[in-house]
């Protein structure tokens, strides 16, 4: 763990002091917090034992390596190596890892949403500063706060209130469109 | 009905950049740090127990932005006093003396967040750096929030065991950058495809945004259509060019501070666009009271590029902050396309 102005070591002193010390050499104020995981990574090297004289159970993956635990989602056994802890004490093996991730079906595995609200609240908004795009926005403003009304938003939680300011608002707009084209035809 | 539980709870900090912002969250079992633009959003996790250390340093960021809005502060009071004692410049007056008022509610603004931070969070693969923490007093809240959480999961760390644990931190970092460079150099080979066509695309973005400032000084002591027109043109190639610049330029020396110059040469041409949109509704406003109204648009266009703009002093203004940004985006972009085009050049 350095500085991160002048990367001088940090005294172990100056460390876990749940405050700002300053870097004796370059007079930096900076917060170090170190945590007992640091102690134990060095030490850590996972390697799977050996299945010997048939006491114990294989891996599915790989019979001949002794299993440690089940995949929580399929059931297989999983030695060492396979095993793929998502949380404390849920385990799950690779192949169960990827289809979840792929049907969306475990949240905390997912690293991107698109927010349809906030996407057809802008085409419901922005375009009214210069009105004539307002003719293709609405419209597909309209239909987006439709279709995805029931479609997974933000992780975090908020409200649909944007689905409905922009439905209310591009259908107001496609109305004012209908009036106007009215109007001039008549 | 039950309503299904909450999985996030927010958690001190926040930073806008870009037009979204990074946001912390406290998840059952990770932290979770989101960039959310309004319309996606990004996610990145760090299990509790997971995290080695976090680092925070005071950076003096925030002390250069307080005092540049000091001086901006100061200039424009200063110049607006000035102005409001002379007979005929009394809208130019009002005009620099709001400037004045907004940089002075920033001033305030600043001088409330107080110092800024940078924090880094390390794991055994990752040393990443905390975006949405950059305000110490988001990060001493943070720090109390996030430490009892880890120390959960982890157990409390013995004072004795700390020279352990930063030899251990100082092999793990050094086998991490080893991993960088081999990335790095696997990235470059993959993605060095088209350096041609983002140096094509920041060419156009900065030529354009000079000959926009020249079209537009042209156009000081009288618009003409092809002036205006011209402007108009300059500055449409010039937001397509930024978007061009965004999406092609690669991961290479000076790549980072011409991404920069695009996004701000984007920001600028938008902001460009609605003042000219704003000054035209202005325009037609202040004719209609006068009882000249006029409901066409183009009638409108027409009034707004005949306009002399030295006879109104917020015009001159407005065009002469749209002439100087446009020239300080793209002189010392020009120069910069030139130079990465040619270290670019060397290295092949
Ligand atoms: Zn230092
Ligand atoms: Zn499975
Ligand atoms: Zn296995």
């Amino acid at each position: 763990m350095d500085c991160p102005r002048c990367h001088t070591p940090l005294a172990p002193a100056n460390i876990n002091t749940d405050r700002f010390e300053r870097c004796p050499s370059c007079g930096a104020h900076v917060r170090a917090d170190l945590f007992p995981a640091a102690f134990s990574a060095g030490k850590k090297t996972e390697t799977a034992e050996k299945v010997i004289d048939g006491s114990g159970s294989g891996c599915f993956y790989h019979p001949d390596k002794k299993a440690v635990v089940h995949c929580g989602s399929c059931g297989r056994f999983l030695c060492a190596l396979c095993d793929v802890e998502l949380s404390a004490g849920e385990h799950i093996c690779f192949s169960c890892l990827e289809t979840g991730k792929k049907k969306k079906k475990r949240v905390d595995l997912e690293h991107h949403r698109t927010l349809y609200d906030g996407i057809a609240l802008r085409l419901a908004t922005i375009p009214l500063l210069i009105f004539w795009f307002t003719l293709i926005t609405a419209p597909v403003a309209l239909y987006m706060s439709i279709r995805y009304y029931r479609a997974p938003g933000s992780i975090i939680p908020r409200t649909r209130v944007r689905f409905i300011a922009a439905g209310i608002l591009s259908a107001c707009q496609i109305a004012g469109w209908i009036a106007g084209i009215y109007m001039i035809a008549t | 009905m039950a309503r299904k539980p909450k999985l996030y709870t927010r958690l001190p900090g926040v930073t806008y950049k870009n037009f979204g912002k990074h946001t912390l969250w406290k998840g059952p079992d990770h932290l979770l740090l989101m960039y959310s633009n309004g319309m996606s959003e990004d996610y990145k996790r760090f299990y509790y127990k997971d995290i080695l250390g976090i680092v925070t340093r005071k950076t003096a960021s925030g002390t250069v932005v307080l005092l540049v809005i000091l001086s901006l502060f100061l200039l424009t009071a200063g110049f607006s006093w000035h102005l409001s004692r002379l007979v005929d410049y009394l809208p130019g007056a009002v005009f620099l003396g709001i400037t004045a008022a907004v940089f002075f509610i920033y001033l305030i603004a600043l001088l409330i967040k107080g110092p800024s931070c940078e924090c880094r969070i390390i794991t055994a693969v990752q040393d990443e750096t905390l975006r949405a923490v950059s305000l110490m007093k988001h990060a001493r809240k943070l720090m109390t929030a996030l430490k009892p959480l880890i120390v959960s999961a982890q157990g409390s760390m013995s004072a004795d065991a700390v020279p352990q644990a930063l030899e251990t931190l100082d092999g793990l970092k050094h086998s991490r950058e080893k991993g960088r460079t081999i990335l790095k150099q696997s990235e470059l080979a993959g993605k060095v495809t088209n350096p041609r066509i983002a140096n094509m695309f920041n060419t156009a973005l900065h030529g354009s945004l000079l000959f926009f400032a020249v079209t537009v000084a042209a156009s000081l002591s009288q618009r003409t259509l092809l002036l205006v027109s011209l402007a108009y043109i300059f500055l449409f190639t010039a937001g397509l060019s930024s978007a061009g610049v965004l999406t092609t330029q690669g991961p290479h020396r000076s790549a980072p501070a011409l991404k920069k110059l695009a996004w701000t040469g984007m920001a600028f041409v938008l902001a460009a666009f609605i003042q000219s949109y704003g000054e035209m509704l202005v325009l037609f406003m202040v004719k209609s009271f006068k009882g000249q109204i006029t409901m066409d648009q183009f009638d409108m266009f027409r009034q707004y590029y005949s306009l002399k703009p030295l006879d109104y002093s917020v015009v001159t203004v407005m065009e002469s902050v749209k002439i100087g940004a446009a020239a300080l985006l793209g002189i010392p972009g020009v120069l910069l396309t030139v130079i990465h085009g040619r270290s670019h050049h060397e290295s092949h």
